[in-house]
């Protein structure tokens, strides 16, 4: 396993990770809550994720060299970390399920090809699997093949949307309120903070030049697309826009050419939904990563195994319950934002915290040892 | 003792010749392998020199006459005299004296320095690799006139005892990289060295070896500006193919004609043309067959219509009509590679034209998919080194589009490029410098950039100076 990794990869995964997996079932969502200014409240969530995101680089900024669990095992003790990466593994586990059911949704309806779950599953977890157990490094490296053609399938899919979007159809603004706005996107905040991978990446990155500034630029893109693509859809759909369950798949049928190129959305589409498999690929390392932290795994055969054991989780707990109904009803509506809340929000805006006290700590121990050997 | 031992080992040999010059009453007895020397330069540069000696024929006497005319080592066990001998050289034993007198008089005929048949050039130079590792060097050494220009030759196979020559460029390549590689080559364990490919199956780290991770080259230019570029090539006796390393898929793409044309946007649309009929050969098919089975409607309306009216009454299900062509195909290009040059054009006619045709008028395959095999077919040999990679490849997409769709040929797209971005040598990614992208080797990737503006050494090689 190679978790190396160099800032340009580290870039690109950001403009994936904030893009990928936003636009299936999502946007449906979010305008059954907030209606036509759900657009408004995803704005403000990524508004939030942008000032955690810039703790996060603070603490990378600060890091001395220490993984992430070293910092967490240094400031909240070996058994608080423990379970804070718990946590952890639950919410990526939770997000890659969501994102994959959704996906699987998106190619049935858009290419009209019936899977079974199992049958979806297993050669997805087959690819994701191969990149985990090489590393995060092969992971950067499939991304940056990947890019140009996702970024221009998501060129694409706009351009074919743009030429029937009426813009009126996002008036009257705030017509439930600012509140029902406000409500909505802490109900959705379970699908942000994509960008906490970079913490399973400390003391990993190699501080150059203008990292973090790159890094804002990268998520900045990354929400622009987002936010671009959600409009669009609003304004295709108007007030029919909640009952919409995958919005990639519907809006590039606007596309009123169809009978003289035919359905080319449908490549887009298909080269977007790659863009969600490389970000449930890196979940599934970050949900690896934090696994083996939590039973100490450090080498290769215990990562496989570990990988085995989520793949399991991963093929059979959709088969015996309502995953997508726990998401929205338990992590979305119910209490369970909570407790994600709590890795989403709460670590990173403390990390920088963390990462001073465990940098003082590591010192603080140098000095001891000196007087002790002096 | 040294005489007596050589002549037990080599007793019963046909082809061993032996001759004993007798000078002023002392015996010299000399022997060589008929057919392996040149009777000429043995006469000339051996036996005439010892022959008209005015003194005993002692060691030092024939040494001495003999390095006038051609090159001589000293021998003082039966190992090196047998290497030696086996080599093509005369033995020259003498009376009351351990040393023997191994002289250069190898004669064995060799093809000459000829245009090859494989990295053809439109315009560049023409000159080719043939089977002497010696004139093989020759070609490198009179292109690179430097003392940086170093080489270790070395001896592999058991039995065959084939002479490797490792060149590098000194301050250039790698040297780490440069001593694995002769750690590795002194390592190989194996009877017999028959060709460079030998040598590149201990080279290559793929286990798969679906992936061609070494360079082989046969045109002597192109090989000189690898060396140039920090990379170390490996010359073999009895191959015109000479080995490169670090090798990267990047390679594959670059041809020795885009560095002659004088405008780097020829070489640019060039490549990105082999690109394009390298997606085309391996993706085509299976997209076509996806097309036909899952997602018609991804089709314009028209053409459409023509693929149904050209399919329709066909027997057999896209998937089988696709494999059927590409088989077809392949057997066709098969079968033309082994069979005689003269048979072949016109047996190639017949299988290319008259069956491709009368398939179709006979109602057993259509029009579009002859179509769509034969373009993918063609696509292949825009990088003739991979030719059989991307026709596996080719196959595997073709099912995977027939039995699962687009999906399918994405999935499996993306299981090639995990394992391709996985792949490195010496350090080397094989896949640079794209993933991981490298600005500086970007220059002469993908996109040529002028000559003039290639300032730096390829960082991907590991050059000393890249490094910088």
């Amino acid at each position: 396993m190679n978790n190396s990794i160099k800032q340009t990869q580290i870039i690109l995964l950001v403009i994936i990770v904030v893009a990928g997996g936003k636009f299936l079932s999502l946007p449906g969502l979010v305008a059954k809550l907030a209606g036509r200014d759900s657009w408004v409240s995803m704005a403000i969530m990524f508004a939030v994720d942008f000032v955690c995101l810039a703790f996060i680089l603070w603490s990378v900024y600060l890091n001395k060299g220490k993984s992430f669990d070293e910092i967490l095992s240094d400031v909240l003790t070996p058994v608080g970390a423990k379970i804070v990466f718990l946590i952890y593994a639950f919410f990526f586990i939770l997000r890659i399920m969501g994102g994959l059911l959704d996906t699987q949704e998106l190619i049935s309806s858009t290419l009209s090809v019936v899977t079974n779950w199992i049958a979806f599953i297993l050669p997805v977890l087959f690819v994701a699997g191969f990149n985990v157990v090489r590393g995060v490094r092969n992971i950067g490296r499939v991304t940056q093949i990947f890019f140009g053609f996702i970024f221009a399938s998501v060129v694409g899919i706009l351009l074919l949307s743009l030429k029937n979007t009426d813009f009126s159809n996002l008036q009257p603004h705030f017509a439930n309120g600012f509140d029902l706005v406000a409500k909505t996107a802490l109900d959705v905040s379970f699908w942000f903070s994509d960008y906490i991978f970079i913490l399973f990446l400390l003391g990993k990155i190699t501080k150059t030049g203008w990292f973090s500034v790159k890094v804002s630029l990268a998520y900045l893109v990354g929400v622009t697309i987002t936010l671009s693509l959600d409009v669009i859809f609003l304004c295709l759909f108007g007030n029919l826009a909640e009952f919409s369950s995958s919005a990639l798949a519907k809006v590039s049928g606007f596309n009123l050419t169809g009978s003289v190129y035919g359905r080319i959305d449908w490549l887009f589409v298909m080269i977007w939904a790659s863009s969600v498999i490389i970000k449930c690929t890196l979940f599934l390392w970050s949900a690896t990563m934090a696994l083996s932290y939590v039973f100490g795994i450090k080498n290769k055969k215990g990562y496989i195994i570990l990988f085995a054991l989520v793949g399991v989780l991963f093929v059979l707990l959709p088969l015996v319950l309502p995953i997508k109904n726990i998401i929205v009803n338990v992590f979305c509506l119910g209490v369970g934002k909570y407790v994600t809340i709590f890795v989403q929000y709460v670590i990173p805006l403390s990390m920088p915290l963390f990462t001073f006290l465990s940098n003082k700590k590591t010192n603080g121990g140098k000095n001891y040892a000196k007087q002790k050997t002096g | 003792m040294l005489k007596y031992q050589f002549f037990k080992e080599f007793c019963g040999f046909a082809d061993l010749k032996t001759r004993q010059l007798r000078v002023q009453g002392q015996v010299v007895d000399m022997c060589f392998l008929d057919g392996m020397v040149n009777s000429d330069k043995v006469a000339e540069y051996v036996a005439k020199p010892i022959l008209s000696l005015d003194k005993k024929p002692t060691f030092d006497n024939c040494m001495q006459a003999i390095l006038f005319g051609a090159e001589c080592i000293e021998i003082d066990d039966v190992q090196s005299a047998k290497k030696e001998f086996l080599d093509g050289k005369t033995i020259l034993f003498f009376c009351c004296d351990e040393r023997a007198i191994a002289v250069d008089t190898k004669g064995i005929e060799y093809r000459a320095v000829i245009e090859p048949p494989t990295n053809m050039v439109t315009k560049g130079p023409r000159e080719g690799f043939n089977e002497n590792v010696k004139t093989n060097v020759m070609l490198l050494r009179k292109r690179l006139k430097t003392s940086d220009f170093r080489i270790k030759y070395l001896s592999v196979g058991d039995k065959t005892n084939t002479m490797v020559a490792v060149c590098w460029l000194k301050g250039v390549a790698n040297k780490k990289i440069t001593k694995q590689i002769i750690s590795k080559i002194e390592n190989i364990s194996i009877d017999g060295v028959i060709d460079s490919s030998y040598i590149a199956c201990y080279l290559d780290p793929d286990k798969t070896n679906l992936f061609r991770m070494v360079g082989s080259i046969e045109k002597p230019d192109i090989v000189c500006s690898k060396l140039l570029e920090g990379r170390v090539a490996i010359v073999v006796d009895g191959s015109p193919i000479v080995l490169t390393l670090p090798y990267m898929f990047i390679e594959d793409m670059q041809s020795p004609d885009d560095y002659y044309y004088y405008m780097p946007q020829m070489a640019t649309a060039a490549r990105v043309l082999r690109l394009i009929a390298m997606t085309i050969a391996v993706l085509l098919p299976g997209v076509y067959v996806a097309m036909q089975v899952f997602h018609y409607q991804m089709l314009p309306s028209k053409f459409l219509i023509t693929i149904v009216s050209a399919t329709q009454g066909i027997p057999f299900t896209p998937l089988i009509e696709m494999i059927v062509v590409i088989l077809l195909f392949d057997i066709l290009r098969e079968a033309n590679s082994r069979m005689p040059q003269i048979a072949g054009l016109s047996l190639s006619i017949v299988g290319a034209i008259i069956l491709g045709d009368a398939a179709v008028k006979a109602g057993l395959l259509g029009a579009p998919a002859v179509m769509i095999g034969a373009m993918s077919g063609i696509g292949l040999y825009t990088m003739p080194d991979n030719t059989m990679l991307f026709m596996l490849m080719r196959i595997a997409f073709t099912l995977l589009g027939g039995y699962v769709g687009i999906l399918g040929i994405l999935l499996g797209v993306m299981l090639v490029v995990s394992y391709v971005v996985s792949l490195d040598q010496f350090g080397t990614p094989y896949l640079a410098p794209i993933a991981p992208s490298i600005a500086n080797d970007k220059m002469d990737a993908l996109f040529k950039k002028p000559l003039q503006d290639l300032q730096k050494r390829d960082v991907s090689a590991m050059s000393i100076r890249g490094k910088d």
